[in-house]
């Protein structure tokens, strides 16, 4: 079972141009917290990112030993496209509908088992990611 | 010769530099170890460290680490022929920027992932973190100087550039607000931003927005520096927004961008069949900069970047599953960044043929080469364009609105890192007030390199470029030095054979304190008082890099002397691998 949790855009302080310029403090500082990726106005606190840490936890913990877990960034197409479509073709969806259903799923939050999404727009309680998730993994998987 | 056939030759080296050598580099130098339990998994905290599968990590590393920068160097290099260009960028890539990146994450990894300057000081020695600081400090001074001065001299060239980059800023908030306020899939909206960026290529085509005469009332000698003086204060500003609002979304645009300019680039050269009409070897000028030191600091990203040990010491590592993976992820990221310094070499030495000027006119002297390196390289990416049927003068604006997109992000995120880095010094100074206050860090982050982009070079723009770009290059391969060095200690230290790590390293420490003391008379010459005393800060930190190198290896030596019964020395031929590794493991951790 292959499991992704897309990684919401306000956890996230990756950007590109790291040949000369890139990266974040956690690449130069010795306290990088001290230096959260903003300017002086309204920020997301890196505290805020802490339900992505228990949803992902609650996952690793509560799923089986050879259940792939994984937090990928939305903006990561060149894994996400080709593993989607592959998970779904696996299903025995076509290839024009398994292409669309792998460009929609990437969502907010979103949580993808074996490339169907079983939750997006906004992060569940670790509890209920795990419920929707092992739902899904069951023989008669439901959509959430 | 086809351009083709010298992709092709490159790609089959660089596949056999990862079939082979990083092969040896993973079972023999770093000996990576599956079994080891990574900081991925030993502090998984789902925010930082998280353990990934190398696929998606790879995807990671390279949006990370590409940038603009591989494109000017080679752009300009190719001035000693396109033979010793590409020579240095596959050997560079192979034999060090793949030592270089792959061996950061492994070190990195294997001390709790901490980053490369805390590494520096815990490796080397306490005040080489210092160092450190003072060279990146250095880097990014240059690196923002530089670029704004690309971006000043694009502009110029190719006002149609002008609406879409400007438009661009306020279509990625838009877009990205729309994905964060749907918490819908980026794809298709990033998609969407690129085409209509492509639109306002065409707008901009037809309306070239050219600041002449505004340039002139405001008393400035050159229209290019008021634009350098617009990107300073538009990056002041972008470094203040929380990185969400604007870099990321935009970023969403740029990596369809860089993928875009790749395809357009080999297919446009499988398609059109461009000849090289650069020479291989080029009988460059009397007086010219020689090719021993300069072409190895004028490519700098491209072949090797130092910066690249920032991103895998500072986010890769703490993602890393498992060793294996670091092979993956690093040295084939390494061989991406190789991908863009070639595109840059076909583009000016074959691409470049269609602007119906001759080579040796556009390459007749080294100032001609460095102040048309970009231009050469969009005319070239244009040509390309062409080839698969996009009007010329639309091609070059889109050409041109890569690079512009890829340096501005450049500069937004030197700006930000610049900032950290006046901050991080501060702290050490004990200078609180700067240390806390955002605005002032921030401001000494804009003026520095303002200055030095319009200081020195008396509004000659080939000789400020060319002169400013060479000293980027060297404080470049001095970052990527330290952290040769770094690897290379921690070699030795494991009882390794180091010099996959210290030939790069010494190779690198020559040309460039060789280059940094032929400047240094020449500005003397000049009567460049802003850039002869630059050059002799970073020819201080180049000998004190190397001072503390040699004393961290002499100390590492001893070390390993003192600790091997006798007898017992180099009994496995020198790869170490006779040492009980359970022996090394506390070291290793950086205990």
């Amino acid at each position: 079972m292959r499991v992704l949790l897309i990684r919401p855009w306000d956890m996230s302080d990756g950007v590109g141009a790291g040949c000369c310029s890139g990266g974040s403090a956690k690449g130069l500082c010795i306290e990088p917290e001290h230096h959260p990726p903003r300017g002086g106005t309204r920020n997301i606190e890196r505290t805020g990112w802490a339900p992505l840490a228990e949803v992902y936890r609650a996952l690793r913990d509560g799923l089986p030993a050879d259940a792939e877990v994984e937090i990928v960034d939305p903006r990561n197409h060149s894994f996400l496209l080709p593993v989607l479509v592959r998970d779904l073709r696996r299903r025995g969806i076509g290839w024009w509908s398994a292409l669309r259903a792998a460009i929609r799923a990437p969502a907010y939050a979103a949580i993808i088992v074996d490339g169907v999404v079983v939750s997006s727009g906004e992060l569940p309680s670790r509890d209920e990611a795990l419920r929707v998730v092992r739902a899904a993994a069951a023989p008669d998987g439901e959509r959430v | 010769m086809p351009a083709v056939v010298v992709a092709v030759a490159v790609f089959a080296l660089f596949a056999l530099g990862f079939i082979y050598y990083s092969r040896y580099l993973a079972d023999k130098v770093y000996a990576l170890d599956p079994e080891r339990t990574t900081p991925a998994h030993e502090f998984a905290d789902g925010v930082d460290f998280v353990p990934t599968n190398k696929h998606v990590l790879f995807g990671h590393h390279f949006t990370s680490i590409a940038g603009a920068a591989p494109i000017v160097g080679p752009a300009i290099a190719v001035f000693w022929g396109w033979g010793p260009a590409l020579a240095w960028i596959v050997l560079g890539t192979i034999f060090a920027a793949g030592v270089h990146d792959f061996g950061a994450l492994v070190v990195s990894v294997r001390h709790k992932a901490r980053n490369i300057g805390t590494l520096t000081a815990d490796v080397i020695s306490k005040r080489s973190r210092v160092l450190f600081l003072c060279v990146i400090f250095f880097l990014l001074t240059l690196v923002n100087a530089v670029f704004a001065v690309v971006i000043g001299n694009l502009f110029v060239a190719n006002p149609g550039a002008v609406i879409p980059i400007f438009v661009e800023i306020p279509l990625a908030i838009a877009i990205g607000q729309y994905i964060y306020r749907t918490r819908s899939p980026a794809l298709v909206p990033s998609i969407v931003g690129v085409i209509l960026l492509y639109f306002l290529i065409w707008v901009g085509s037809e309306v070239p927005i050219e600041i002449d005469g505004l340039a002139d009332a405001l008393g400035f000698g050159q229209t290019r520096d008021l634009w350098v003086v617009i990107m300073f204060v538009y990056t002041f500003i972008a470094s203040r927004l929380p990185v969400w609002l604007l870099l990321q979304p935009r970023d969403y645009i740029n990596s369809h961008q860089l993928f875009i300019a790749l395809a357009v680039t080999f297919v446009g050269v499988l398609v059109g069949w461009d000849t090289m009409v650069a020479p291989a070897l080029n009988d460059v000028p009397d007086g010219s900069p020689s090719i021993f030191p300069f072409l190895f600091i004028t490519i700098a990203c491209g072949a090797i970047s130092g910066f690249h040990s920032l991103v895998s010491s500072g986010t890769t590592s703490k993602q890393l599953a498992n060793e294996r993976d670091a092979r993956h992820v690093g040295y084939l990221g390494a061989l991406g960044e190789g991908s863009l310094a070639l595109a840059s070499v076909l583009a000016v030495s074959a691409g470049v043929a269609a602007t119906r000027v001759e080579w040796d006119e556009l390459y007749a002297t080294h100032a001609d080469a460095s102040g048309g390196a970009t231009g050469n390289f969009v005319n070239g990416i244009a040509q390309f364009a062409n080839n698969l049927g996009v009007e010329f003068q639309l091609a070059t604006v889109f050409a041109a609105v890569v690079v512009v997109s890829f340096a501005a992000t450049t500069m937004d995120t030197g700006i930000r890192l610049q900032r950290y880095i006046v901050q991080e010094i501060s702290t050490m100074l004990g200078w609180t007030r700067l240390a806390r206050s955002l605005t002032l860090a921030g401001l000494v982050a804009v003026v520095v390199p303002l200055a030095l982009a319009l200081v020195p070079g008396d509004g000659d723009a080939g000789y400020t470029f060319g002169t400013l770009w060479r000293l980027f290059g060297t404080t470049n391969q001095l970052t990527a030095g330290l952290a040769l060095a770094v690897i290379a200690v921690w070699v030795t230290r494991n009882r390794r054979n180091p010099l996959a790590a210290v030939i790069p390293l010494a190779f690198l420490l020559i040309m460039t304190s060789w280059a940094l003391f032929i400047q240094f008379f020449e500005f003397i010459d000049e009567g460049e008082w802003v850039l002869a005393p630059l050059d002799a800060i970073i020819f201080v930190l180049a000998v004190w890099l190397i001072v503390e190198a040699i004393g961290a290896m002499r100390r590492t030596v001893a070390e390993r002397r003192a600790a091997t019964p006798i007898g017992d020395a180099d009994s496995d031929g020198g790869t170490g691998q006779a040492v009980a590794e359970t022996e090394q493991r506390p070291r290793e951790d950086g205990q």
